[in-house]
This record gives C-alpha cells, sequence and structure tokens, in this order.
C-alpha cells in the first residue's frame, strides 16, 4: 500500500477464499480508476493440449481433475460433448440420475461459497474461523448443507473428489431404489436448513451496486438448466451449444494466464448463478420461487452481492429436483447405453456451479481426441469481474485504502472465481496515483 | 474410540507421506483404532473427527527442518504454530479446520498431529529417500500415542 499526492496504491498480494492462485492490481489517479487488472498466475495447465490423442472414454475423468470443487461439471461437459460427436442421446432415469449427481455438486460448491468463503465479508470478518466464534449455528447449518451435497456426489459418483462412476454413455453402475432411503432424510432436513439460511442471508448488508449486464446461462424448454439446452443472455443471444465459437471468442491478455472470453461485438458477460435465475426464474419450482420472494428477491436480480442469495436459492432448488428425481426413481436396466466412436466433432455446455461451461471435441474414427476447446465459467467472468471493480471504485473512493481494498475483495468473491479452473485463475494491489 | 487420519496425495511425491505412514499402521495397531486416508478437505476432517475422544492427524509438512525432521503438535490446547499445514488445493486446509471446529466446539478431547517434513511435493509417485526413513520411527511414535 503505498499513497503519493493524489495518489493511492493498494496491493493484496494474494487473495484469499478463492480457489487457485491470482492476484488483482487497481490503479487509482487523481481520485479516478486508472487500471485495474485482475492477474491470474496460476501456471497454465495444458489440459486442452495433453488430451490430444487420448481416447474419447478418458475425457471425462481426465478433466475432472482440473477442479476439485466442481469435478461433476467437466464430466457432464465432456460426456455431453462426445455423445453429441458420437450421435447418441442419454435419457429417461440415466439422464435423471446426471441432474441429481449435478444437484449435489451445486449444493456442496454453493455451499462452500455461501458460509464459508462469501458470508464472512458481509459482516466485516476474516474469514469463516472468525465469524463461527459468532455465529456458530449458521456456519454449522452450513457444514451440514455442504455435506449433504457432498453425499450426493459420493453416493452416485463413487466418491466426492474427483467421482469415479461417471461415463460416457451414462454410469458405471447405478443405484437401487431402496439403496436412496438414508439420503432422502438428509436432503429434507437440508430444505428446511437452506430455508433458514435464506432467512439468516437476507439480513446481511448489501452494498446498492448494479450494472447493465449480459447475463448468459443455458436455457431449457421446460427445466431449470443443468446439463441441456440453448445459450441465450439478457441481450438477445440465443444459440444452440455448436455455436458457441461464432458467438463467444477468447482473447489472449498480457498480464494474466486465463484468456478473457467475449462476446463479438459486444464484450464481457456474466455466467453463473445471478445469470441462470435471470433467465431462467420461470423454469423454478414455484416452492423455490415463493422462497426466493420471502428472501426479497424479484424475478430478475442485478446487484452481484446479492449472488449469496440466490445461490443459496439454487441450492434449495437442487433439494427439491433432487427429491424429484429420486421419488421418481426407476433402476434403468443398463448402467449405460452403447456408445461406439466416428470420426467427429461435438459440443457440450453445461452450468458448472459458478456457470456454463463448454467444452469442443473433434476425435477421429477410433475416437481418439484430434483437438480440444475447454472455456470455464471464470475464464469467462474475468472481464466481468474487472468492469465490476471499474464501476464499485469511483463510489467507494472514500473509503480508507484497508476497506477499498477488502470491499474489491467481496465484490471479486461474488463470482465465486475458481482460479485452477481458469488456468487450466488471486493477490490484490490497488494503486493510487 | 481413538482415530487415526493419515492426509495427503498418492501422486504428490512426500505429500503422500501421511498416507503411507498410517498405511504401515493398521498392521501395527489393534481395532479399537479407526484409521481413515483422507485429502485434507477441511470440511471432511471436522465431520470425521465429531464426537470423537482421541484423535490423531498424520501430514506432511514443508518447513525449514530437514527432510524426514518429525513434528508433534497438541492442537486441542493451541494453534498449529503460525502457518503450519495452512497450504491446501482445497480453501479450507487442515490449520483452518481445526481452528473452524475449536470456534465450533467440535474438536475432539486430545487432537495430535504428527507432521513429517518433505522434501518434494511434485507430481510423483514414492517418497524421497530422507522421507521414507523416518516412516517406521513416525509410525512407531503414533501407535505409542494411540495405545497411552
Amino acid at each position: 500500500m503505498s499513497k503519493a499526492k493524489n495518489s493511492r496504491t493498494l496491493k493484496v498480494d494474494v487473495l484469499a477464499r478463492v480457489e487457485g492462485e491470482g492476484a488483482l492490481y487497481v490503479k487509482i489517479q487523481e481520485n479516478k480508476v486508472a487500471d485495474v487488472q485482475l492477474k491470474i498466475f496460476e501456471p497454465p495447465r495444458f489440459f486442452e493440449a495433453f488430451l490430444r490423442g487420448r481416447a474419447y472414454t478418458e475425457v471425462p475423468d481426465i478433466t475432472a481433475r482440473i477442479c476439485g470443487i466442481c469435478p461433476i461439471a467437466y464430466m457432464m461437459s465432456a460426456c455431453h460433448a462426445m455423445e453429441n460427436a458420437i450421435g447418441i442421446k442419454v435419457e429417461g432415469q440415466l439422464r435423471e440420475l446426471r441432474r441429481l449427481i449435478y444437484c449435489g455438486e451445486w449444493i456442496e460448491s454453493h455451499g462452500l461459497h455461501v458460509f464459508m468463503l462469501h458470508a464472512p465479508d458481509f459482516l466485516g470478518y476474516e474469514d469463516a474461523i472468525q465469524m463461527a466464534k459468532d455465529h456458530q449455528d449458521i456456519v454449522n447449518l452450513g457444514l451440514q448443507l455442504k455435506k449433504v451435497g457432498n453425499e450426493i456426489v459420493s453416493f452416485l459418483g463413487g466418491r466426492e473428489i474427483h467421482p469415479i462412476n461417471v461415463r460416457v454413455g451414462g454410469f458405471y453402475k447405478v443405484p437401487r431404489k431402496s439403496d436412496f432411503k438414508l439420503l432422502v432424510e438428509k436432503i429434507k432436513w437440508a430444505q428446511d436448513a437452506s430455508l433458514e439460511a435464506l432467512e439468516w442471508l437476507k439480513k446481511l448488508p448489501f452494498p446498492d451496486f448494479e450494472q447493465d449486464y449480459e447475463f448468459v446461462s443455458l436455457r431449457h424448454s421446460e427445466e431449470y438448466p443443468f446439463n441441456e439446452g440453448r445459450l441465450v443472455s439478457s441481450k438477445g443471444l440465443d444459440i444452440a451449444i455448436s455455436e458457441f465459437g461464432n458467438h463467444i471468442v477468447e482473447e489472449h491478455v498480457s498480464y494474466t494466464h486465463a484468456l478473457h472470453s467475449v462476446i463479438k461485438g459486444r464484450g464481457s458477460y456474466f455466467t453463473g448463478p445471478l445469470a441462470r435465475y435471470n433467465l431462467n426464474f420461470d423454469r423454478l419450482p414455484p416452492e423455490v420461487k415463493e422462497a426466493a420472494r420471502s428472501a426479497g428477491l424479484g424475478a430478475t436480480c442485478r446487484n452481484p452481492f446479492k449472488s449469496i442469495i440466490v445461490r443459496t436459492v439454487e441450492i434449495l432448488y437442487a433439494l427439491t429436483e433432487a427429491i424429484r428425481i429420486i421419488e421418481n426413481y426407476e433402476q434403468p436396466s443398463q448402467p449405460a447405453i452403447k456408445a461406439p466412436p466416428c470420426k467427429a466433432v461435438g459440443y457440450g455446455c453445461t452450468e458448472a456451479p459458478r456457470g456454463s461451461l463448454y467444452h469442443r471435441y473433434r476425435i477421429d474414427c477410433a475416437g481418439n481426441v484430434l483437438d480440444a476447446n475447454i472455456v470455464p465459467p471464470t475464464a469467462q467472468n474475468q472481464k466481468q469481474i474487472e468492469k465490476d471493480l471499474w464501476e464499485f471504485i469511483p463510489s467507494h473512493m472514500n473509503l480508507s485504502d484497508e476497506k477499498l481494498t477488502r470491499q474489491c475483495e467481496q465484490a471479486i468473491r461474488n463470482y465465486d472465481p475458481c482460479i485452477s479452473c481458469a488456468t487450466h485463475f488471486l493477490q490484490l494491489k490497488i494503486e493510487r496515483v | 474410540m481413538t482415530m487415526v487420519i493419515g492426509i495427503g496425495n498418492d501422486f504428490g511425491s512426500d505429500d503422500a507421506a501421511g498416507l503411507i505412514a498410517v498405511q504401515h499402521l493398521r498392521g501395527v495397531v489393534g481395532n479399537h483404532v479407526r484409521i481413515l486416508e483422507q485429502s485434507g478437505d477441511g470440511t471432511q476432517l471436522i465431520e470425521s473427527w465429531k464426537n470423537r475422544e482421541k484423535v490423531v492427524l498424520i501430514d506432511a509438512a514443508l518447513s525449514d527442518k530437514a527432510p524426514g525432521t518429525i513434528h508433534r503438535f497438541e492442537v486441542d490446547t493451541f494453534p498449529l504454530p503460525g502457518k503450519f499445514l495452512c497450504y491446501s488445493t482445497h480453501q479450507l486446509g487442515v490449520s483452518e479446520a481445526i481452528e473452524l471446529a475449536r470456534a465450533l466446539k467440535q474438536l475432539p478431547r486430545s487432537l495430535i498431529v504428527f507432521a513429517i517434513e518433505g522434501k518434494y511435493f511434485g507430481p510423483g509417485k514414492g517418497l524421497s529417500p530422507e522421507v521414507a526413513q523416518s516412516i517406521p520411527v513416525l509410525v512407531d511414535q503414533v501407535k505409542r500415542e494411540v495405545e497411552k
């Protein structure tokens, strides 16, 4: 942190409570923001390069290793891309089980972010440990909610981190209907717990902030989206997943290891829970809509700080959806459908907890990967996070360097950035000159 | 029942030391000791040691001591020193899990951490010779700890 005449430099060298390693640099000159750089210095991981030559059947398990928080998202986008390539479609109960395991990942990932990583910001605590000393009940509740998500993932996936039961065409093994009994009790408890959490969260102090965002997410004809749909936006984008590359481009930026994504001719956009909620509110079940309204949300919400409420609404949705799937479950006769390879290009996009996750693969006739393209949600949100800070800082210029730095970090955590994913992406430095 | 949790990554070279130590421990302690192998995810740790009387954690460490050096901390009374075992690829590491559990009053009555100093934490299987040499000593110390 340094101050010269009419200048301020704020630095946070390693951003806390985000997944992976990155930094933020902000330069303030003559009381105006002169530069904002979100720097992702976690080394590039070259996944797209070393997927070349690997079998199409290996790709879900390899790409799951990109992230310990959202492996299901990688597995699902990879499976859907490969299935799109070879011309098969997983339907019925196998499709339902895929939605169920995705429910588990949303609950687990959102549970961690809402209660352990983001909530302390709103109450001025250093971290969840300090918050737990004064708010033992809500931290406990958050941990138990997250655990229910973990249990769904390990129940269907074989283990919590980097599950092993997902494959192109379906699963390796599917549960019997009777296997769900214990899980159902826990999910029903978690539904009540998430309603209680919403009551607590709605009372947090929220900065008054919103921008003219272009929200982007999947949209399905009937469902709140996990695995399927067209990619739509609040400014008129409405495309098939195969058209992703025609409308969204990745750009190299010198100061970061992660590529920036922009919509051609328009620029930055916003993916993640807020985008999903705004574009798919009508797809939520009535009881979840009602819970959102009780928590103070309308059918749309443009304040990214309120994403903490939206994430919890999505936890409730995932729990409600999980119950629906389990109640209607009939064990499929086969755990997977046949998935023979052919020379083709396939596209997949599913809704990871942090937003839309796009995969494209070109495979040869034996099913070996010729080239791969993976566009994770945090990379897509990078430019939007910087734009939020360009707008947020001027109206908070009166804050001390320490407070301003803290609020900038909070604004970044609105996006629950996953740096490990983005490099397949935090330090913070604010300079006032 | 006493619980011993080995923490590490099988593919992280010396980071596997905690897992390898508990694998050796399995053959030398009685059935009254429950042995778990975990990745070090803090929320999973808190859940595992909930309502336990006595828990021992074994993890690899990277401080300024010689590889193979064995550290022992009684963390039910005091936090781990400085930045010990705070590094984790998950947001909540071992050190944070201990302090979060302390705030939530969910620490076991006795929680001992054994940390063995590693040398190389890059990708790969197998321990550095200095670390491998200390594993029998570590196993013996943990055995005596759980049999107290």
